[in-house]
């Protein structure tokens, strides 16, 4: 990166930016994690009562968790988008 | 972009094996290592197919009980979730979505890149079952008009909501898939990297020609990729299977199943 | 050769992918789902028509054993009433036997009685014209006198008439 130039300065500060952007976009890690934490608890107290519908409750939670998993999936790409396929270092043309 | 192969862990696209430029109505079309894996896949699925069906007697032989097995598992899966009346329709596309994804995870385990790694290839599945899911509304649901009308269900309000839940939900399938395996992958490859680096600072590696292998990169990402690869692999084949039965199996009324 | 962008959204690949996945998906269906259920319908078949020549065997004999069965309770009930013929006809030959051998018994008796009773009269008879010879001769002998045919007969009469008395 050449950093003597304008043109260079503002790819520096979009770089920044974007690497902080993925850093905070994956803040929403913790939504699934309470999430899917939650599901498991409860599916674990489920087996406890029940312990004959292991099978059901397994399949049921992992697709529960599946699901669940999708805004972190999405805050996931988006922080990958940021880091491997930047859209906004392109745009700075001098 | 601006990451070339080693940096950042090799995080990096499908690389492209061929190249056809000028190609009349598509420009230049790739041929990427996602398709190439794809075609080894379903050449070694097709011959494990051919070899264990070879032959078929009454009384089974070992591997003739793996492959009965095997089907018995996905038409009671397909029963169970969607209604007797679509095994025969739908088991054998749950069976080539379930070994396709599998396979297509686990080849990381021989070194080379998971196909489930690209978008595009999760995102034709999400496009098959969301054709499937159309398919069936219109069968189902009585035609056009019945298909427009369930969007305005259960309030006309929500119209725009439901119609834009419909699109995302193949997105939505397609990239979970992806953003499971390929942020495995890129976990892995972080770690590699960190490892390689670690190495190197150390002075814990060995160099044959331009190759260096670090010490602490031998064993360390295997441990890793039992969860990665193995489990996270296994667990999305089968989520992804268990979302187009149960997506599909939701559009179709009960007494229809 | 380079490599694609990392979330690249690239057409020929999903075409590709979809193209790869209907030729699995084919081969899988043809092969391994039609050769299995192909198989494990003939199995069912075989196992169900297995089953009911089972079950047409076991009732086949279970009818068998039901004719053996009745047969032979028909051949002791013969049997016994043969038995039974035979100990009544026997009963009855015996009855008769012993009947038929009283009559004679009883016939024997009676005639020996007759006989005796003959013999008797014989005797008696005997007696009588003896006596009857002796009474005469005494008579003459004791009555030298001439008496009339008539009263001498009347005598005689009266004699043997107290003799027959005896």
């Amino acid at each position: 990166m050449n950093f003597t130039n304008e043109l260079g300065f503002f790819q520096s500060i979009v770089l920044a930016g974007s690497a902080m952007g993925a850093g905070l976009a994956m803040i929403a890690g913790i939504g699934p994690g309470i999430g899917e934490g939650y599901a498991v608890g409860k599916a674990c107290e489920a087996i406890a009562r029940q312990p004959e519908s292991q099978g059901d409750v397994t399949r049921t939670m992992f697709i529960g968790c599946a699901v669940a998993e999708t805004t972190g999936i999405y805050s996931f790409v988006v922080a990958l988008i940021l880091l491997f396929g930047n859209p906004f270092i392109g745009q700075i043309t001098g | 972009m601006g990451t070339g192969p080693g940096a950042f862990g090799g995080v990096n696209g499908p690389s492209i094996i061929f190249q056809f430029d000028n190609v009349p109505l598509f420009g230049t079309i790739y041929i990427t290592e996602t398709l190439v894996i794809g075609w080894i896949i379903v050449a070694a699925l097709s011959a494990l197919v051919l070899w264990l069906t070879h032959g078929m007697k009454r009384i089974p032989t070992k591997k003739q009980v793996i492959a009965e097995m095997l089907v018995t598992t996905v038409n009671n899966m397909v029963r169970d979730n969607m209604g007797p009346r679509f095994v025969k329709g739908y088991a054998p596309y749950i069976a080539t979505l379930f070994s396709f994804s599998i396979v297509g995870s686990l080849v990381s385990l021989l070194g080379l890149r998971s196909m489930t790694a690209d978008v595009n290839a999760t995102l034709a599945w999400g496009l098959i079952c969301f054709v499937m899911i159309t398919y069936s509304k219109f069968k189902y649901g009585g035609g056009l008009k019945g298909y427009i009308k369930g969007f305005a269900e259960p309030l006309p309000v929500m119209f725009p909501m439901n119609v834009l839940s419909e699109f995302v939900t193949p997105i939505s399938m397609g990239f979970r898939h992806f953003g499971n395996i390929a942020g495995g992958m890129v976990i892995t490859g972080l770690i590699y990297w960190a490892l390689a680096n670690l190495s190197h600072a150390l002075h814990l590696y060995f160099t044959v020609g331009e190759f260096s292998l670090g010490v602490l990169q031998v064993g360390i990402p295997a441990v890793l990729s039992v969860y990665f690869d193995l489990f996270s692999g296994f667990m999305q084949a089968f989520i992804f299977s268990m979302l187009t039965m149960a997506n599909v199996g939701n559009c179709i009324p009960d007494d229809k199943r | 050769m380079g490599n694609m962008g990392f979330l690249s959204i690239d057409v020929t690949t999903i075409i590709g992918t979809l193209l790869n996945t209907l030729i699995l998906f084919l081969v899988i269906r043809k092969f391994l789902f039609g050769r299995v259920n192909a198989i494990l319908e003939e199995r069912q078949k075989y196992v169900e028509t297995t089953y009911e020549e089972a079950d047409n065997a076991k009732a086949e004999a279970a009818a068998l054993e039901e004719e053996y069965t009745k047969k032979l309770q028909t051949a002791k009930e013969e049997s016994a009433e043969i038995v039974r013929n035979a100990t009544q006809k026997a009963n009855i030959r015996s009855e008769e036997i012993i009947s038929a051998a009283k009559t004679e018994a009883a016939g024997i008796i009676s005639k020996a009685n007759e006989d005796i009773e003959r013999e008797k009269k014989h005797a008696l008879n005997q007696i009588k014209d003896e006596i009857s010879d002796i009474a005469i001769a005494v008579a003459t002998k004791v009555v030298e006198k001439e008496i009339s045919e008539k009263d001498n007969e009347k005598l005689i009469s009266d004699f043997i008439a107290n003799v027959g008395e005896l």
